[in-house]
């Protein structure tokens, strides 16, 4: 087992998420699945329990995708996190086989028992993880997994859904400075393993900077004041769910990622001044809540957050011995709290009431179930010999070490908090079990069955043996899992039940008897008369949110303000005018000479432009754009760059017929240019439009003259006809040497054609009846047209191939090639309509570039196979009939450029043409 | 030649800065596509002012031409600006049939004190008028 270690730990956590996959996947009704999901439980348990046999080995890595990158699943298979690995898999196992037959025949049971599944996964994830971002993947997770279990019980309705948005949304904002602490820690560290981190020195300010990052996620996570409320709210969920999640487990991954945390940030000397307070708030405000509450479920969800407040404060003293206290008390309570809310469910389940105003006198009715809840509620109140009092008076001892201030905070809070918890569990017990019934429920209460008596008998067996048994607790279990967590070797008195009397076991008989005390005098007495007095804390939260949503409303209305236009205008100046600052060299930069033709070309240019910004009929400014088009084209020829002339002039034929196809398309009356009011800003246009072309156009001479080295044209140049085979050195740069480049540049020109199909499609929801439809009206028979397209078409595909192949010695190549398919295409919708086109081609237009794309590609991946890095292209000879001819698979890399870009254009074409004329002719005039 | 070059795009980049700034969708699209071009014309600009095409024949002085790499990235752009047009094209043809007019959307806050039932009632009507 040793070197499949890190496949067991994979196992490990992903047992229960595979079990959940089934149940969802088999739809499996309630029984059933919790027979798979404690299956699966049973056997994480027996993994964590075979690796901890194993003995301590630290991280192991499963899957190491980018180490560098700190991408990889790595595990701690160190004594504490398997021993919380067991504790999360064993009660899971005991509370998903209670619900099981708690939700019996409930239609949502198997649904639940997958979420509670998977959430089992997230948790033990959390406790395993090695690397500090799958911990916090796996954090997130678990509150993902609480926010649809919080909201299961679909009873609850609205309610359900607010208290699990409640708990998600405080939950994940603690979250996000714990993400920020960990990047700080990784930048910082060099290492993004917890086990290696838990061995480094970090300087005292630096461990004080990540407390207050990692202390908001402990807080809310494991719902301390002031972000308490949310757990109490989250009593909606069904009672398995709050044994598991609210009790025993989640709530406690905030202790647990103080527990790991404490070798590395423990030496803050805020650690106990920040941790103290809190703990000890929400230590006492817990307990006082809880003595509050009717319901007997909310009575033990604020005693929850009591305890997670004793176990905060018990950390927060610091110091190796308190934090083996602490271990102590989090086992012992996950394991009394979760027996108790499993015995509120069975109360609930036999008496269809958690009133304790409603309940009484069931010990009569349930004599099996009043055993356990005086087991598991004397745990709770730290009643010798149960494991909760060996947890108490440890805790009791540790404080007493401390220095005066915190001595004095922490026992006052602690001596406190549990006279408040004594006094709750004592009316828990007695005004549930003893006494008279108060209802009519309560008199004809049944016993629970006892498959779900089953798991809270073994918690309350577990609670009652670990007294008696304390030697072997320390030994097999209490002192490896403390040192694994401390990092340090423990000299500490063996744990026991009886130390002789000390002051801890006085102030337990204290506590103990006033609490009970406590309880018999109030009776019933101030019951729920706490409510409604303050705001709650849900109200608050609530009110807080609307209130950010008013704010963003104003953001919105204040910054929505203007016109679209006037935003433009505001980047326009931001971006462009910064380029004025070049203008004054722009007179020294000019040379002042112009060639007779260049000349001709820019007094052209003006005119067209002029004439562009004068004309008001539609056909002709898209004419004059395109005669625009082809000036620039001719700038192109004049700076030697024949490629990107000839790409210039397709591009401005296909441009012309789209802007055509696209009036085409337009309403009349849009085309008929209702009237718009005089433009107030066309000075402030104007201005702004000169100014953003001297600072563009200063960019020319500045660009032109920068020192360059030619290093890029002597490679490219050498490199060419050598290893690329190819004289366009254009060419070679877009197939070779930058094809990476040009394969993204390939797929943004498929998004953007084919959005616009889908764009157009989705608004027409044209499909191939319309077609059909409208064949009859198009599809023109003979003609000039078509006569003509009979002629060029059978000429232009081989056509588009010489210029492909030649492309790699002389201009053209895939682009151009692509762009004068996309052309022919073109003829051919215009000449005989797309229902015949589309009928008559094998394969449709996306259908096309979806090969192109898979032709570039497959060049590329040909490259990786023969082990050269992705798109390597490479050469040949082929001998085919005694002739020898050369090949290059940049070919193939082109001709998928060639497919990529006509099949995106004639996409395009399509949907452009085939979307509906408008109804007036006269308007394209 | 630098002297055209920058007049050139001077006078692409100013008509195309006014037209995108139009009221009305139609004309920015126009600009659009002048500031493309003058944008290409940098870009081509930044490769130096060679007197020979990019590519190889035996016995060319080398340091006569062209800087390939700027040639192979604007013409990628050319084609991907056609894309764009394209793509604003389509953008148009949906919005003018679906508001039944082809200015530019009014600001948000111009609809306060509607809901945005209304505001949807109202454009499905218009869409309806539309065809």
């Amino acid at each position: 087992m040793s070197d499949s270690a890190p496949l067991w730990a994979a196992l490990l956590v992903l047992a229960p998420a595979l079990a959940a996959g089934v149940i969802v996947a088999g739809r499996l009704p309630a029984r059933r699945a919790a027979l798979a999901a404690a299956a699966s439980s049973l056997a994480s348990l027996a993994v964590a329990l075979g690796l901890l046999l194993e003995g301590p080995r630290g991280a192991v890595s499963t899957w190491s995708w980018a180490p560098d990158l700190f991408v990889e699943v790595t595990w701690r298979l160190d004594t504490a996190p398997l021993a919380l690995a067991v504790l999360v898999a064993g009660i899971g196992a005991l509370v998903l086989q209670y619900a099981g037959v708690y939700f019996g025949s409930s239609a949502d049971g198997g649904r639940i028992l997958a979420l509670l599944a998977a959430f089992e996964t997230a948790m033990l994830g959390l406790v395993l993880a090695d690397n500090l971002f799958l911990l916090y993947i796996f954090w997130e997770l678990t509150g993902i997994c609480s926010f649809f279990l919080i909201s299961s019980d679909r009873s609850k309705g609205e309610k359900g859904q607010r208290a699990a948005s409640q708990a998600l949304l405080v939950t994940v904002a603690g979250g996000l400075p714990l993400l920020i602490a960990i990047v700080y820690l990784v930048s910082h560290t060099g290492t993004a393993s917890l086990d290696l981190l838990m061995t480094m020195e970090l300087a005292p300010s630096l461990q004080t900077a990540l407390l207050a990052l990692v202390l908001p996620a402990v807080v809310t996570k494991s719902a301390q004041v002031p972000t308490h409320f949310w757990l109490p709210g989250a009593m909606t969920a069904p009672t398995p769910v709050s044994a598991y999640l609210h009790s025993a487990t989640m709530v406690k991954a905030g202790i647990i990622l103080l527990l790991y945390f404490y070798p590395i940030l423990g030496g803050s000397p805020w650690w106990t001044w920040s941790l103290l307070p809190v703990g000890a708030a929400t230590c006492l405000w817990g307990s006082w809540r809880a003595l509050g509450e009717s319901d007997i479920k909310l009575l033990m969800a604020w005693s929850t957050v009591s305890q997670l407040g004793l176990l905060t404060l018990t950390i927060g003293l610091g110091t190796d011995v308190a934090i083996r206290a602490a271990v102590l008390h989090l086992f012992a309570h996950a394991v009394f709290k979760a027996g108790l809310f499993l015995t509120v469910g069975l109360i609930d389940h036999s008496a269809y009431t958690r009133s304790l105003l409603e309940l009484g006198g069931l010990r009569h009715r349930a004599p099996l179930l009043a055993l356990l809840a005086a087991i598991l509620s004397g745990s709770m109140a730290g009643i010798p010999p149960l494991a909760g009092f060996l947890s108490k008076e440890l805790i009791l001892k540790k404080a007493m070490l401390a220095d005066l201030w915190v001595h004095g905070v922490a026992i006052g809070a602690i001596v406190l908090g549990s006279i408040g918890t004594v006094a709750y569990s004592s009316r828990f017990f007695f005004e549930v079990f003893a006494g008279k019934p108060r209802s009519r429920q309560a008199e004809t209460a049944h016993a629970p069955p006892l498959a779900l008596v089953l798991a809270p008998a073994l918690l309350a067996a577990l609670t009652l043996l670990a007294g008696p048994f304390a030697r072997w607790v320390d030994l097999w279990f209490l002192e490896p899992v403390a040192m694994s967590i401390v990092q340090a070797p423990l000299e500490v008195k063996p744990l026991s039940l009886w130390y002789g009397i000390n002051a801890a076991l006085v102030l337990s008989v204290v506590i103990a008897t006033v609490g009970y005390l406590t309880d018999r005098l109030l009776g019933l007495r101030f019951i729920d008369s706490r409510r409604g007095r303050w705001p709650s804390g849900p109200e608050i939260f609530e009110s807080l949110l609307e209130g950010s949503r008013r704010l963003g409303e104003i953001f919105v209305r204040v910054l929505t303000a203007a016109p679209p236009r006037a935003y433009l205008a505001l980047a326009l100046a931001c971006g462009l005018l910064p380029g004025l600052l070049l203008v004054q060299d722009v007179p020294r930069a000019l040379d002042g000479s112009f060639s007779a033709a260049s000349l001709v070309l820019v007094a052209v240019l003006a005119v067209l432009l002029g004439a562009l910004l004068q004309a008001q009929a539609w056909l002709a400014r898209v004419l004059l754009l395109t005669a625009v088009g082809f000036a620039v084209a001719m700038l192109f020829r004049r700076m030697n760059g024949p490629d990107l002339m000839l790409t210039q002039l397709l591009v401005e034929i296909l441009l012309t017929i789209f802007f055509a196809l696209a009036l085409r398309a337009v309403p009349g009356r849009v085309r008929h240019l209702e009237p718009i009011a005089p433009d107030r800003w066309r000075m402030g246009r104007a201005l702004l439009a000169g100014a953003s072309a001297l600072a563009v156009a200063a960019l020319v001479p500045a660009v032109v003259q920068a020192p360059r080295s030619d290093q890029v044209v002597t490679y490219a140049r050498e490199v060419a006809p050598e290893v690329a085979k190819g004289a366009n050195m254009v060419n070679v740069v877009l197939t070779d040497l930058r094809s990476l480049d040009t394969l993204m540049e390939t797929l943004v020109v498929l998004l953007g054609t084919l959005g616009a199909v889908g764009l157009l499609r989705g608004f027409e929801r044209a499909d191939r009846t319309r077609f059909r439809r409208r064949e009859g009206e198009r599809a023109p028979e003979g003609g000039l047209l078509p006569g003509m397209a009979k002629v060029i078409l059978p000429v232009s595909i081989p056509f588009a191939l010489v210029l492909l192949i030649k492309g790699h010695n002389a201009p053209g190549g895939g682009f151009v090639a692509g762009l004068s398919l996309g052309v022919t295409a073109m003829l051919a919708l215009v000449a005989f309509g797309p229902e015949t086109v589309c009928r008559r081609m094998p394969i449709s237009f996306s259908g096309i570039a979806i090969v192109g794309i898979f032709a570039m590609l497959g060049g590329g991946l040909a490259g990786l196979l023969g082990g050269q890095s992705f798109l390597t292209q490479f050469h040949g000879q082929i001998h085919l009939l005694g002739a020898s001819m050369k090949w290059h698979s940049t070919l193939l890399f082109d001709i998928g450029v060639m497919l990529a870009v006509a099949g995106g254009v004639g996409a395009a074409e399509v949907t452009l043409w085939s979307s509906p004329a408008s109804q007036s002719r006269e308007a394209l005039r | 030649m630098t002297s055209a070059l920058t007049l050139a795009v001077a006078l692409l980049t100013g008509a195309g800065v006014y037209l995108v700034l139009s009221r009305r969708i139609f004309p920015a699209i126009l600009g659009f596509s002048l500031l493309a071009h003058a944008a290409h014309l940098v870009v081509l600009a930044s490769g130096g002012l060679a007197t020979k095409a990019p590519i190889v024949v035996p016995g060319t002085a080398r340091n006569l031409q062209a800087d390939p790499v700027p040639q192979a990235f604007v013409l990628t752009a050319i084609v991907i600006s056609m894309t764009v047009t394209v793509y604003l094209l389509a953008v148009f043809v949906v919005s003018s049939r679906q508001t039944g007019s082809d200015r530019v959307a009014q600001p948000l806050a111009d609809d306060s004190g509607r809901n945005e039932d209304e505001v949807a009632a109202e454009l499905g009507g218009q869409e309806g008028s539309g065809r």
